[in-house]
């Protein structure tokens, strides 16, 4: 499951669609909207995504994870649009047979969406409003 | 030939659009249309580092554009 999206989720839901008999353990990875970024305040932050070219990349970290690390199912949901501090930005829900895989296959899908994928992140603050910069990507 | 442009993040600002449109000679390159570019709009060139993807494709500078290509211009991602 892949979702790009203005709408917020519910953890619950995710996890019932997402779990099945085979799966003894269920990561999850939520990230939420933080007040402060680099020592200075944030009101809201507002992101923008490259939907079309996201949802594919989704959908190919999905997959990779699911094969290098043999999890069950992947759930990825990353929000777009003005979010206030506090509210889930993006949610991955790993289901496998075991913690250690599950465990490993979130982190991996996290590192890989932070690195790669088409979404972007403005933080609007008291003194006016910065564009996160990413780590620089090497693509080749 | 034409190519499409989008424009996401630091750069869609600094354009002043989303999108448009550039008609380049055969047989260029990623690097030639984004020259092109920021001589078009030189406040591109405050930007550090800017990403292109082809069709929804990470390209490399030396990749060469056909007529119809759709290119997403764009600073280092920062989701998750």
């Amino acid at each position: 499951m892949i979702e790009v999206t203005r709408e917020d989720f519910s953890v619950d839901k995710v996890l019932d669609r997402l779990r099945n008999g085979r799966m003894g353990a269920l990561v999850t990875f939520v990230g939420s909207v933080r007040d402060s970024s680099g020592g200075r305040p944030v009101d809201r932050i507002e992101i923008q995504v490259y939907e079309e070219m996201a949802r594919k990349q989704l959908e190919a970290i999905r997959e990779e994870a699911m094969e290098r690390f043999g999890v069950d199912d992947v759930a990825i949901i990353h929000r777009y649009g003005s979010l206030k501090v506090s509210e889930n930005i993006m949610l991955i829900a790993v289901g496998a047979g075991h913690r250690p895989e599950a465990f490993d296959a979130c982190h991996f899908v996290l590192e890989r969406i932070k690195e790669r994928v088409t979404i972007w992140k403005k933080e609007i603050t008291p003194d006016g409003e910065f564009w996160v910069e990413g780590e620089n990507y090497e693509p080749h | 030939m034409r190519i499409k442009l989008r424009y996401f993040a630091s750069v869609r600002e600094l354009v002043g659009a989303s999108e448009g449109e550039i008609e380049l000679p055969e047989g260029s390159t990623v690097e030639g249309m984004l020259e092109t570019v920021k001589r078009y709009y030189e406040r591109l060139r405050e930007v550090d580092r800017i990403l292109v993807a082809v069709n929804g494709e990470y390209v490399n500078p030396r990749t060469l554009l056909a007529d119809g290509d759709v290119a997403a211009l764009f600073p280092p991602v920062s989701g998750g």
